[in-house]
Parts: C-alpha cells; structure tokens; sequence
C-alpha cells in the first residue's frame, strides 16, 4: 500500500484513550484510515478490540483524543448523516420477531429513506454478503452464520454505492466456513476497491487477517503492540508473546504472506 | 373484486379489516336490551323514541368501544415493538392498573375539590393518563437493566399490578360511602356508562395519542434491530422511546378512564394479527387498531345480550377470552423456544 499523504484520510484518531493512566482499557493511540484500506483490528479476548471500534464510531466518548470523520469531528455529523457515510455491524444481533431476511436488510436503509424490501439494491446487498440464498426466510428460523451475513448484507446496504463510506465490523466471519469467509471476504474487498470504502474488521482468524487485510494492529491489554502490513506484524515472536500459544509461522511464496499455525 | 386482489398485500389486508369492522359495527349495533337496527335506521321507520335511544345510548356505545378498542390493540402492538416482546401489554405490565390507581387517588383525596363539580371528570380522565404516563416510564427506566426480557417485564408487571391493586385496597378502605361507590361504579368497567360529553373530550385526548403511536410504525420497525444497531441505522431511539411511551399513556390513560380496565386486548390482536400479517410495524399498527375496535365491539355486543337483559361486565368478557389465549401462547411459545 502506498502512502497517500496527500489524501485526506477518511478516518482520523488522535491519541485517543479511556480509561486512567493505571488502569487504561485502551492506551493512547493514533491512527489514520485511508480509503480503499482494510484494517484488521486483532489480539487476545479482551484486548479491547471491541472498545476501540466503540470508540471509533463515537458511541463512547474517548477518555481524552479526538475521532475525525474526513475532516469533521465525529461530533459535528448528524445521526443521519453518519448513517448515510459509515455501518457498522455487531458481534450478535438478536431478532425476536419472525422477519423476512430481505425486511431485515432493507431495515438498513431507513437513514435513505426507499426502504423496500423488494428494491434491486437490497438484493445485491444479500448477493454480495453471501445472503441471496436465504431470500424469503424467516431470520428467527436461521442459523449463527446465516444470520451473520443476513446483517452483513444490512450493513452493506445502508452505505450501498456511497464513495468513501466507512464500514466497521466486529467478527464478521465468527460463524462462517472457510468457503463462506473466503466469498464474503473477495466480495467485501472488491466494493472496497471499487467504492473506494475503508473498512476496519475485528478478526480472530491472524491468517484471515493476513490475507485479506492491508494493515494489521494487533492490540493486547489496551496497548498497541504493532501496527502495519501483516508481514510486519505477524512476527512469530511478537504473535507467541501476546498469545501466549506456542506457535510456527510459514511464508506463503506465492502470495507473500504470512501464516501462522499452532504447535501440537 | 379484481382490483381488490391486485392490491398489495398490505392496503388489501387493511381492506380486508375496515369491511370486517363494518360488518362488526352493523352487528354491534343490532344487538342489546332494545331491538334497534341499522335497517330501521336506513329505511327510516325509526320511532322519534328509538332515534333517542339510537342517538344518546347506542350510538356513543359503538364509538366508545371502537376507540378504546383500538386504542388498547395500539397501545400493546407498539409497547411490543418498544419492548421487542411479544407479551409487552398495557394491563400485564400495569400501565392500566397504574392509571386505575391514579383515579382511585382522585376519587378519593379531596384533590377535585379545587375544581368546580363539571370538571371532575375531565380531570378524572388527565390523572389517568398521568398514571399510565407515570407507570410506563418506571417500568421502562427499570427495564433498561433487564434489558427487556420476557421473565423480567412480566415480574416487573406482576410487582405493579400487585401494587396498585393493594393500593387500590387501601384506598376503598379509607373511602367515604359515597367515594366507595363512585370507586366501585367505575371499577367495574363497561362501556354503558359514559356521556356523548365525555365521549367527545375521551376522543380528542385519545386521538392525538393514535396518531402518535401511529406515526412512529417504520422507526419500531428499526428499533428491532437492537439499540445500538437502530441508532447506527440513524434513527433517534430516544424521541421513539418518548413517543411511544407519551402515545400508550394517553391511549391507555383514556381507555381506563372510560371504560376501566379491560384486559388482554393489547395482547392477543396484535399476536394474532403478526401470525397473518408478518412482524412489520408498518402494517402491523394499523392492523391492530382495527382489530382491536372490531373485537371490543363484538365482546360488548355479545355482553349486552348473552344474560339480557342484563349486561356483563365487557373487560370480564375479555378476560375470560384473554386469559386462556395467553396460556395458549406461553404454552406454544415455551415448544417453539422464542417466547
């Protein structure tokens, strides 16, 4: 990836924190999200993976730091208007009532305004998550990861065909195959490209990560351990310490990318 | 009848449930004491006797139980969307027995006494909404804890009703002779007791509160999404919240304060009308404010003539339906596992 420094960046943190200096949740840290990146956020449980998507989309306010959305603070942009530019999708998602898949998806246009469960768009949503099979089924009657791309397909409606949208997703893949992560994964790069998106994805899977992503920061104990592209950061000394798992790494020739595998 | 099936579903069903209602209308005001048709009406051989009776006691009857009906069904379908449960309803959760309560406190504490003898009932009808306004926003601030799960709302239900029906004891047990009797009148509910006057102010607090509840049947829909996903969706759950909440108070605050309380209808029109009609909001709402003035309208019409002439109480009529329907529904939600 090159550095676009003449860019704006579509996502700007500012030595963001929370908590206090002896006992941080997240530690100071700063990071800029150019459009067309993946970044994929990953580490240990309780890293604070999860904290710092919050605080990226401004839904708890930075113990000290500054979120900028282009060049406005997140503070500055209507509800709507961050609903028509940014998605996000959560880890679970709980339904209690027996909605159609499709009225789920077209849910996510309500900041538009054309939310119709039978609009062209909500079906190229459900196409590009993985979802289009699931047309006409009641999301009560789903499974795990038939749901999970049901409300991928959501969020890629809200922002569907909007330049420079950002998309955050906090363990898209948790519930997917391996030919599952490998389709939603080339589909979601491909509208990235092709919109120009950011998108910032919590990963459990370091090898997903390593494939997919542009950028890793891997994140232990609130603290950035490292951050940059996947061959720098999976260090299989730096993977072992912060996992505490004994591990060996390959190198992909092909692809030139790292792997890392559990030792027996 | 061609261009009736190639509506879409929904203005069909909508249709389907204003023709039902007027069918319902034409029964209910056939039925009671005194023989007294719609034919008679149409064809005009009305004695100048009948047209009064038609006009001062029938014909308010018909409107009282369409709006309270409706406002009922309304006020569940949307406290089961504000919720996400489907067993959310005005009198399980003690929203009525919180307005009811607030009556009992106006009959019985010389706070009418400010007000000259023909306004004691428009502020009969304020406090109720007052309560029902009060009762709503205390189970819903301690339901954000229990993150509005069944077990947790209905317990907190169970702990109002039991309150208010405990104050409501003492209450009767402080009253004077006449305050117990005027409690006891209104207590018992019914639609047979209530003035054009009063219909009319009922209707014109009642009406802004449908609308509102309403109003508010695409962002409900949203809201399904969970908190946190419905804000990032861009809907503003907190003006939902408020709305909801204000639109039950004064739809469930007027219901009580005509006609007392009268159960299960909030619950069972709209679990029945999501089983044909899907979970949507946008739908759903309307639906249920027409099913609930079609189902109240011939539960009164059935306790005006099952033991005539004399009546049965319509909220022990409903009840007596309602009660097993809800069974019904634990017992069959307990087998599927989503109750």
């Amino acid at each position: 990836m090159t550095q676009k420094t003449a860019k704006q960046p579509v996502l700007t943190a500012r030595e963001i924190s929370l908590g206090k200096p002896d006992s941080w949740r997240l530690q100071p840290m700063s990071l800029d999200l150019y459009d067309g990146q993946i970044l994929a956020v990953c580490g240990p449980n309780g890293a604070g993976k999860s904290s710092l998507l919050s605080l990226l989309t401004g839904e708890i306010k930075a113990t000290s730091g500054q979120v900028m959305m282009g060049d406005r603070l997140l503070s500055a942009w209507s509800p709507a208007e961050l609903a028509r530019n940014r998605a996000r999708m959560e880890q679970s998602n709980p339904l209690s009532f027996d909605f159609l898949t499709e009225e789920v998806v077209a849910l996510g246009r309500y900041a538009w305004g054309d939310d119709q469960a039978d609009s062209p768009l909500v079906i190229q949503a459900m196409q590009a998550a993985g979802a289009y099979e699931l047309l006409g089924r009641k999301i009560t009657r789903l499974s795990g990861g038939e749901r999970q791309r049901v409300q991928l397909a959501r969020v890629l409606a809200q922002i569907w065909a909007v330049p420079r949208a950002l998309l955050l997703l906090d363990e898209p893949m948790s519930a997917q195959d391996l030919g599952q992560q490998q389709q939603i994964f080339r589909q979601l790069k491909t509208l990235v490209k092709q919109h120009n998106w950011s998108l910032v994805c919590v990963l459990h899977d370091l090898n997903l990560a390593s494939v997919f992503a542009d950028k890793i920061l891997l994140l232990d104990k609130g603290k950035v351990q490292a951050l940059g592209k996947p061959a720098e950061v999976l260090d299989l000394q730096r993977i072992s310490s912060v996992y505490k798992a004994e591990l060996t790494a390959y190198y992909h020739p092909e692809n030139n990318r790292h792997l890392v595998m559990l030792d027996d | 009848m061609n261009r009736l099936l190639a509506l879409k579903p929904a203005p069909r069903a909508l249709l389907l449930l204003f023709l039902v209602l007027f069918i319902a209308v034409l029964l209910a005001s056939q039925a009671g004491t005194l023989a007294l048709g719609p034919w008679q009406f149409i064809t005009g051989s009305m004695s100048s006797y009948d047209w009064q009776i038609w006009t001062a006691v029938r014909l308010p009857r018909l409107l009282l139980a369409m709006l309270v009906g409706s406002g009922l069904a309304l006020a569940g379908a949307a406290m089961q969307g504000l919720f996400r449960n489907p067993l959310a309803d005005p009198g399980l959760l003690g929203v009525s027995s919180g307005a009811s309560l607030a009556v009992g406190l106006w009959i019985v504490f010389p706070l009418a006494a400010f007000l000259p003898d023909q306004w004691t009932w428009q502020g009969q009808m304020l406090i109720a909404c007052v309560g029902g306004w009060l009762t709503c926003w205390l189970i819903f601030r301690l339901g954000q804890n229990g993150h509005g799960n069944m077990l947790w709302l209905l317990l907190a239900g169970l702990a109002i009703n039991t309150l208010a029906g405990a104050f409501n004891g003492l209450l009767s047990y402080v009253a004077d002779d006449q305050q117990l009797r005027q409690m006891s009148l209104w207590g018992m509910g019914g639609l047979g007791f209530v003035r054009g006057s009063e219909l009319a102010v009922g209707a014109l607090v009642m009406l802004p509160g449908l609308f509102l509840l309403l109003s508010v049947r695409k962002q409900l829909d949203v809201l399904q999404l969970g908190d946190l996903a419905a804000v990032d969706s861009g809907l503003d759950a907190k003006k939902l919240r408020q709305k909801v909440v204000l639109g039950t108070a004064l739809t469930v605050g007027v219901s009580v304060a005509l006609a007392g309380i009268i159960g299960f209808l909030g619950l069972m029109i709209p679990h029945m009308l999501r089983m044909i009609l899907g979970p949507g909001h946008r739908l759903l709402l309307p639906a249920s404010a027409l099913g609930g003035a079609i189902l109240l309208l011939l539960a009164d019409a059935l306790a005006r003539t099952l033991a005539a002439p004399a009546e049965i109480p319509v909220g022990l009529l409903t009840s007596l339906i309602g009660g097993p329907y809800f069974l019904w529904m634990l017992a069959r939600g307990r087998n599927r596992g989503d109750v």
